[in-house]
C-alpha cells in the first residue's frame, strides 16, 4: 500500500550518490520478510517513479531475506517461511527475531553518461 | 555473455559486478531505505524529549476506538496532552479531541496511508507546546504501512479491539514485532464475543519480548487508569531525566 511513497525515497536516495557525469542504471536493496514490504508491488511502482523522476533506465535488484527465529524452548536457530510456522524441532512458537525485519538500500549501478 | 546481467564481456565469472564493465560502476550505499524519515524521525524526538514531552504513535485498524481512547485520556489529561490526528480525510477527530479538553492538531494525508516524521516534525513547528507533557500521536487506521515509520515517538503502542478477532497479531508482525504497548480495547464486549486475549498476547509474545498490555474498554472506562498511571509514570521519568 506504502510501496509507491518507498519507490519515491528510494529512488531519491539512490539518485544522492549518483557521481557527476553518471546516470542511475540499478539500485540493489535488501528486503526481509518481515519488513511488511511487498517486493512485487515495491518492483512495480519503482518503475514508474524512476521514469518520473528522470532515470528511465534505473531497475530495482531486490536481495529477499528469510525471516530466522531462535526458539525461547529448545535454544535452536531455524528459518521460517512464514510467522505462523512453531519451531521445526520442539513445535514452540516462543521465540526472538533473528533476521527478516531488514529494509536496507545496498548499493547503486550507475553509467557514465558519455561513454562509448 | 554474462548470464546475470547480459553484459557483452563478462570475463571474470563472479558476479557482484567484480568484472568490470567500462563507463559502469557499483557504489555502495548501505542505508535503510526509509533513513531519511528516520533522520526526521530523531529530530523530532530530539525536540519533544529536550522539552520533556513523553510521545507515543498509536497505531489500530480503523473503527478500533483510537478517538474514542484519546477522549477518555483528554479528560485525564486535558490541556497536557496535545494530539496529532492523521487522517485521510476530514477534520472530524481533532474536533472530538478538543471538545474532550486536550489540544489537537489535524494532518489530513489526502489518500496518504501512514504518516511520516517530516509531516509530524512540520506539526511540531505550527504547534504551541507550552504546558504539553504528553504527545500522542494517533496515525491513520491502517496495520501495515504505518509500522515501518519511526515519527520521532518514544513508544509505539498498538490497539487491537475485540471485533477485530484475536487472529490479528501475527497476520501483521511489521507491527506488533515493534510495539512497546499492546492496548486490547472494547473489553466491555467480552461475553458476546470469542476473542481469546491470552492467545492474542502470547502471539505477541512470540514477536516481542518487551512489551505492557493495557486491556480496557474507551466506552466505558473500565481499566483506563492503568494506562494513564503508565503514561504518567513514563512521563514523570522522561521529565526527570
Amino acid at each position: 500500500m506504502h510501496e509507491l511513497s518507498i519507490a519515491s525515497s528510494l529512488i531519491e536516495t539512490a539518485a544522492n550518490h549518483v557521481p557527476e557525469g553518471n546516470t542511475l542504471q540499478g539500485v540493489h536493496i535488501t528486503v526481509g520478510d518481515l519488513s511488511g514490504i511487498c517486493a512485487e508491488s515495491l518492483d512495480f511502482c519503482f518503475s514508474i517513479v524512476a521514469r518520473e523522476k528522470g532515470h528511465p533506465s534505473a531497475r530495482l535488484i531486490i536481495t529477499p531475506i528469510p525471516a530466522r527465529f531462535h526458539c525461547r524452548m529448545c535454544l535452536k536457530d531455524y528459518e521460517a517461511a512464514s510467522v505462523y510456522h512453531t519451531c521445526p524441532f520442539c513445535e514452540s512458537l516462543e521465540r526472538d527475531i533473528l533476521e527478516g525485519d531488514r529494509f536496507t538500500i545496498d548499493a547503486i549501478d550507475v553509467e557514465e553518461i558519455n561513454h562509448v | 555473455m554474462c548470464e546475470t546481467c547480459g553484459c557483452p564481456e563478462a570475463k571474470n565469472p563472479t558476479f557482484g559486478h567484480a568484472h568490470h564493465h567500462p563507463g559502469t560502476a557499483t557504489i555502495t550505499v548501505g542505508e535503510d531505505v526509509l533513513s531519511k524519515n528516520n533522520l526526521y524521525a530523531e529530530k523530532n524526538r530530539a525536540l519533544i524529549s529536550s522539552r520533556g514531552i513523553f510521545s507515543i504513535n498509536i497505531i489500530s485498524s480503523p473503527g478500533s476506538g483510537k478517538t474514542t481512547l484519546l477522549e477518555a485520556l483528554g479528560h485525564h489529561f486535558g490541556q497536557d496532552m496535545t494530539v496529532i490526528e492523521g487522517d485521510v480525510q476530514t477534520t472530524r477527530d481533532a474536533e472530538r479531541i478538543i471538545r474532550s479538553g486536550s489540544r489537537a492538531y489535524q494532518i489530513q494525508t489526502n489518500g496518504a496511508c501512514h504518516l511520516d516524521a517530516h509531516a509530524v516534525g512540520h506539526a511540531m513547528d505550527d504547534l504551541d507546546l507550552t504546558g504539553c507533557r504528553l504527545l500522542v500521536i494517533e496515525n491513520v487506521g491502517n496495520l501495515v504501512c504505518p509500522a515501518g515509520y519511526d515519527l520521532g515517538e518514544h513508544e509505539k503502542m498498538a490497539i487491537l479491539s475485540l471485533p477485530e478477532g484475536d487472529d490479528k497479531v501475527l497476520k501483521y508482525p511489521a507491527l506488533f514485532s515493534r510495539i512497546q504497548g499492546l492496548i486490547i480495547n472494547k473489553i466491555d464486549l467480552r461475553d458476546y464475543l470469542d476473542f481469546d486475549m491470552e492467545k492474542a498476547i502470547n502471539e505477541c509474545r512470540s514477536l516481542n519480548r518487551q512489551f505492557d498490555v493495557f486491556k480496557l474498554s474507551a466506552k466505558t472506562h473500565e481499566g483506563v487508569s492503568k494506562l494513564t498511571d503508565y503514561l504518567e509514570q513514563r512521563m514523570d521519568s522522561l521529565k526527570a531525566s
